[in-house]
């Protein structure tokens, strides 16, 4: 308990960041409720104090924004050729990604609350890339079929929309809350760290959106792109899982010191 | 500090005036509130126009001449029925992008036994051509709101065909990219009959000039590319079967001269104009639905 105290003096994050989350102020804050969030951090390994986990934790947060909105962008164009570009075909795309985001930060939230665990935020990005590929391998037969089935191009897209993007979109929205819960270190600072989150995911969004409509289309196919993407998460799986290693390997020569 | 009031107060002066006449030239009669853009109807100098995006400046999508409505305004729209040198008596026509109606209400006196659809993609563009541009609809004649995508796709799957295609959709601001590509084409292709013709109005500017060309070029072939001075559009004729030579072109050419007449197309000077030699890179990326960045292209 003292260890992931003293690590906090021990970090040395970057500014922007600290200024942020930092736990300044902590100690005016309940002792009760301060010590429950300790307890809890401790099922974390002090990995909250890591200042290389928290700046990979941001990483793979703007990394997932970035993502959801380039498959976004990409979600309009894979089905425009067979629901046309009308306004309802947006409208069933943004619908579908606002529906799965919000039960993904529900189901997020709600794993983060009990035995929170670095391997399960990995896993998330895993999962994410592996929904993500029926999108590039059955977009065209799902296509086809629906609009076999279904004559009016507004449900027909709201369903090719659903069953293509429902699953991957739930899951990458599951890493938001969950990362709240791997940085905050206190009540007091838990806005802070929300905010920063927020705000990298957020501004990963925007620049997916930008980079994806102004120029990967222009430089790629969408397949691509899609790949791309699917990469991409991988690549947060990853280091996920090579920083939650490292933390531990670090936790356990300190404790051996 | 009083010759900067004083200077502030020519600015806004001048800004109203040059406003006010703005206004005087261009009388906007109504304004059409739409899902995509607002439609804009103005007057000016006797003639009616229907606007997009009047706000930014954008071009005339169609205009009437309020004196002679019979006659058409635009280069492109009389150039568009070059398509009649390649199938002087078409029977099942098919126009993707209403505008005001012009062309597919021509194609209706013209052949009255002929079966119209019409594409449009806009409630509020179809609305207006019927209150300000004498579009009617009736039995021969039908205007379906839709994506000309979804529709070609859905007619192909049925096994509709038709003699006359006109490909008129990409007027204005923003291309609907899904209509630029080889698939579009090839389920164009599928619902032409095997003496059909394709007449398509492309960009004869920018870089999309030369993506559009192979594009054709992989789907159809070679097609006549028709462009006139003057007129920032190409006008692609296609066909599934071998072209015919031009020389050929000048019998349907005199055939319906007359008829064409009072809608200001002069029919016997377009196939001179008409060339089937690349004047654009060869080696240009075909445009596919994996990669139509049109808007970034344009």
């Amino acid at each position: 308990m003292l260890m992931v105290w003293q690590s906090d003096t021990l970090i040395s994050p970057s500014p922007v960041w600290y200024a942020c989350a930092s736990d300044v102020g902590v100690k005016g804050g309940s002792e009760l409720k301060k010590n429950t969030i300790k307890q809890q951090a401790a099922a974390l390994h002090g990995f909250e104090s890591s200042a290389l986990a928290r700046r990979v934790v941001l990483a793979v947060a703007f990394t997932n924004g970035f993502v959801i909105m380039a498959i976004q962008l990409l979600g309009g164009r894979i089905m425009a050729p067979y629901f046309g570009s009308s306004v309802y075909v947006w409208g069933s795309i943004i619908t579908v990604f606002m529906l799965s985001l919000s039960l993904g930060y529900l189901a997020g939230g709600r794993l983060s609350t009990r035995q929170p665990d670095v391997r399960m935020f990995a896993s998330f990005f895993l999962a994410s890339a592996i929904l993500c590929l029926p999108i590039i391998f059955f977009a065209e037969p799902v296509m086809s079929q629906i609009f076999v089935v279904v004559e009016d191009p507004r449900y027909g897209s709201l369903l090719t929309a659903g069953l293509l993007y429902f699953l991957p979109i739930c899951v990458m929205g599951m890493v938001s809350p969950y990362s709240v819960r791997l940085l905050v270190r206190s009540q007091e600072g838990s806005g802070g760290v929300a905010g920063m989150l927020y705000f990298v995911s957020t501004m990963g969004s925007a620049l997916g959106t930008l980079g994806t409509s102004f120029y990967f289309v222009l430089w790629f196919d969408l397949d691509q792109v899609m790949w791309g993407c699917v990469l991409a998460l991988l690549s947060c799986g990853a280091a996920m899982t090579w920083v939650n290693q490292h933390v531990n390997t670090a936790n356990r020569q300190s404790g051996a010191k | 500090m009083r010759s900067v009031s004083a200077c502030l107060i020519v600015l806004v002066v001048l800004w109203f005036g040059l406003d006010n006449r703005a206004v005087a030239q261009r009388t906007i009669i109504h304004e059409e509130r739409s899902q995509y853009r607002d439609v804009v109807v103005t007057e000016f100098n006797n003639q009616r126009c229907m606007l997009f995006n009047v706000h930014r400046g954008d071009m005339n999508q169609t205009c009437i001449d309020l004196r002679d409505p019979k006659r058409l305004v635009f280069n492109y729209t009389r150039m568009s029925f070059a398509g009649l040198l390649l199938n002087p008596d078409p029977q099942r026509i098919l126009v993707a992008g209403l505008g005001g109606g012009t062309i597919p209400m021509v194609m209706r006196e013209l052949f009255p036994a002929a079966r119209i659809d019409v594409l449009e993609v806009d409630p509020a563009v179809l609305t207006v051509a019927k209150a300000y541009f004498n579009f009617v609809e009736d039995e021969q004649l039908v205007n379906h709101v839709v994506d000309a995508r979804v529709f070609i796709k859905r007619a192909g799957l049925r096994g509709e065909q038709y003699d006359y295609i006109v490909l008129d959709a990409f007027s204005g601001e923003y291309i609907p990219e899904h209509m630029l590509t080889q698939e579009f084409l090839q389920e164009v292709s599928q619902i032409l009959t095997p003496d059909g013709v394709l007449v398509a109005n492309t960009f004869a500017s920018s870089r999309l000039y030369d993506y559009e060309s192979v594009t054709y070029r992989a789907v159809f072939g070679e097609f006549f590319n028709f462009k006139t001075a003057g007129s920032g559009n190409r006008i692609i004729l296609a066909k599934k079967q071998a072209l015919p030579s031009i020389a050929s072109l000048n019998a349907p050419a005199r055939q319906l001269f007359e008829r064409l007449q009072p809608y200001g197309i002069n029919l016997l000077e377009y196939p001179a104009q008409l060339s089937t030699r690349p004047d654009w890179d060869v080696d240009t990326r075909v445009l596919t639905d994996q990669y139509s960045p049109a808007n970034l292209l344009n």
